[in-house]
């Protein structure tokens, strides 16, 4: 027996475990080799020092503090487990009384819809990096008011996706290069005039997919919060005329067989806004809301000379402060207003 | 009193806190012990310790008829108190580890050897080895340690040690053959030190 295996052993032999003929062997070997014997009487002594290292005991109490927790456990499982119908059923009137509200807003799934602009250059179909917010804090900021350039009527954009050539003011919105979502709306930008002194604007877009009710509804609804919402901050809502004060018009088509149309008469932030709403509710990441690009491309929204933008929609926005600076004097001329249409695929 | 652990056990199955109760008195020393020298530290311990009473209160009916009671508890306890250090490692949150007995304090009683017992060393020169020795038990790594208190201090066999852990046999003894060897070479100048001092 070599000292190495001995060592093992000594291990086995310290707890009794060793039996014959293996612990005579190694008793042999502890009587003639010092070193060992030495190593084991380390190890012996090291031993009895753990072995007589005082035990410890539970704190006084520690059985009553596991009962009454028990207990409070209990009674936290209890509640819960009563609990558990009363809050599902809490969960799911939330869930669905949201899922309502967001009907309108709610985006089916799909890939990214790019957002194009009015009047946008093709190199720049789309806007901003800033996340989506909910359409009644969308906003977008005013373009300061400038000179108009020539308005080139543009054909509509198939699939939605935003288009727009050199001076074209194709706006697309929904569908996308996947391709059209179930119940998407595609809203194309087909043609934008004005007349000869400059001082009216229309614009016309076709409205591709959905429920023309349900679009209308939705629009007419955002508006009417997003004017109750700026109106107590000090804005006004001008009426564009006696014949149209709210600015909104529902058109019944005499035919039965006419598409469905809507006419609105709206600043360009309006404009913006119905077109970011519509944008998110097929599902774009991106919308419009980038100032920068905005005061670039979006000459189809610029207002004309002497006519100055309503500020109104800005009054959460990035810019509401700048914009409430001047209220005084834009309250003192009324806002231009675009007059648009939108024409609905399919009938009310 | 005096029902064995599966009566005790079928009863708190039943919802007989009071039949766990007594599950908790039988056990309750051996499990803070264990928690207590694995962690080492007091208040963290008792927390550790009820903590294990709980699980296993809220785990009673997985409990496999037949097995031993102590060694499911010790499986559980273990299971919470590698948890702890984990987190621990994580958070980078050492805590003072002390395993040293803190005579008369409120965290543990403690239990004084017979002073018959005493050897060459002198009662003192006992305590203060006592301490070297806990504290080199807290630097053994936490799976060499788990083996020394279950064996040295809760008088495990290796065959329950293994079913503790739930690793074979020979893991128990090679851990253990390990812990000694280390503790040997930390302890033993010390030993003789003390020796040397106590025969003088």
């Amino acid at each position: 027996m070599n000292c190495e295996l001995v060592r093992e052993l000594l291990s086995l032999h310290l707890d009794g475990l060793l039996v014959d003929p293996d612990r005579q062997d190694l008793s042999r070997h502890l009587e003639e080799c010092a070193g060992c014997r030495e190593h084991f009487e380390s190890l012996d002594q090291v031993v009895s020092l753990i072995h007589g290292i005082p035990p410890v005991c539970a704190p006084g109490g520690f059985r009553d503090a596991v009962q009454s927790g028990l207990s409070r456990r209990s009674v936290a499982k209890s509640l819960l487990l009563r609990m558990i119908p009363r809050v599902a059923a809490a969960v799911l009137l939330v869930t669905f009384g949201a899922l309502g509200a967001l009907h309108f807003l709610a985006a089916p799934s799909g890939p990214p819809v790019e957002v194009g602009l009015l009047g946008s250059d093709a190199a720049a179909p789309t806007l901003g990096e800033a996340p989506i917010r909910s359409a009644s804090e969308e906003s977008s900021p005013a373009s300061p008011a400038s000179a108009a350039e020539p308005l080139a009527p543009a054909g509509p954009a198939p699939g939605g996706h935003a288009a727009g050539g050199s001076g074209g003011g194709t706006v697309g919105i929904g569908g996308g290069a996947g391709g059209a979502f179930d119940g998407a709306v595609s809203v194309d930008l087909v043609s934008g005039t004005r007349s000869r002194s400059n001082s009216e604007r229309s614009l016309e877009y076709v409205v591709s997919g959905g429920e023309p009710d349900a679009t209308a509804g939705l629009i007419l609804a955002e508006l009417g919060n997003r004017r109750a919402r700026t109106a107590g901050r000090g804005f006004r809502d001008t009426p564009v005329d006696d014949e149209h004060p709210a600015g909104l018009e529902r058109v019944v088509p005499d035919d039965e067989g006419e598409p469905a149309r809507l006419v609105l008469y709206l600043t360009a932030d309006e404009v913006r806004y119905i077109l970011t709403l519509l944008a998110k509710r097929n599902g774009a990441t991106t919308v419009l809301g980038r100032s920068s690009r905005l005061d670039g491309d979006d000459s189809v929204l610029r207002a004309p000379p002497g006519k100055p933008e309503m500020a109104e929609g800005d009054a959460e926005g990035p810019g509401a402060e700048e914009n409430r600076k001047p209220q005084e004097e834009k309250s003192t001329s009324a806002p231009h207003r675009f007059r648009v249409e939108l024409r609905f695929d399919r009938k009310w | 009193m005096g029902q064995n652990d599966a009566e005790l056990i079928r009863r708190s199955r039943s919802g007989d806190a009071d039949a766990y109760g007594d599950l908790v008195l039988r056990y309750q020393d051996r499990i803070f012990a264990t928690v207590y020298r694995i962690l080492g530290n007091g208040e963290d311990a008792r927390e550790m310790a009820q903590e294990a009473f709980f699980r296993a209160w809220s785990k009673l009916d997985t409990f496999r008829e037949g097995a031993r009671f102590s060694t499911w508890l010790y499986t559980i306890t273990l299971n919470l108190t590698r948890s702890e250090l984990r987190k621990r490692k994580t958070r980078r949150h050492i805590k003072p580890v002390s395993l040293q007995v803190k005579f008369g304090d409120d965290e543990g009683r403690t239990m004084e050897p017979p002073s018959g017992e005493d050897g060459p060393l002198t009662r003192i020169g006992k305590a203060e080895l006592h301490r070297l020795a806990l504290d080199e038990i807290d630097r053994l790594e936490p799976e060499v340690r788990e083996v020394v208190v279950l064996r040295y201090m809760q008088e495990l066999s290796y065959e329950e040690i293994a079913d503790v852990l739930g690793c074979p046999i020979g893991t128990v003894r090679s851990r253990l053959h390990r812990a000694r060897e280390q503790l040997r070479d930390r302890l033993s100048p010390l030993l003789q030190t003390s020796h040397k001092g106590g025969a003088a």
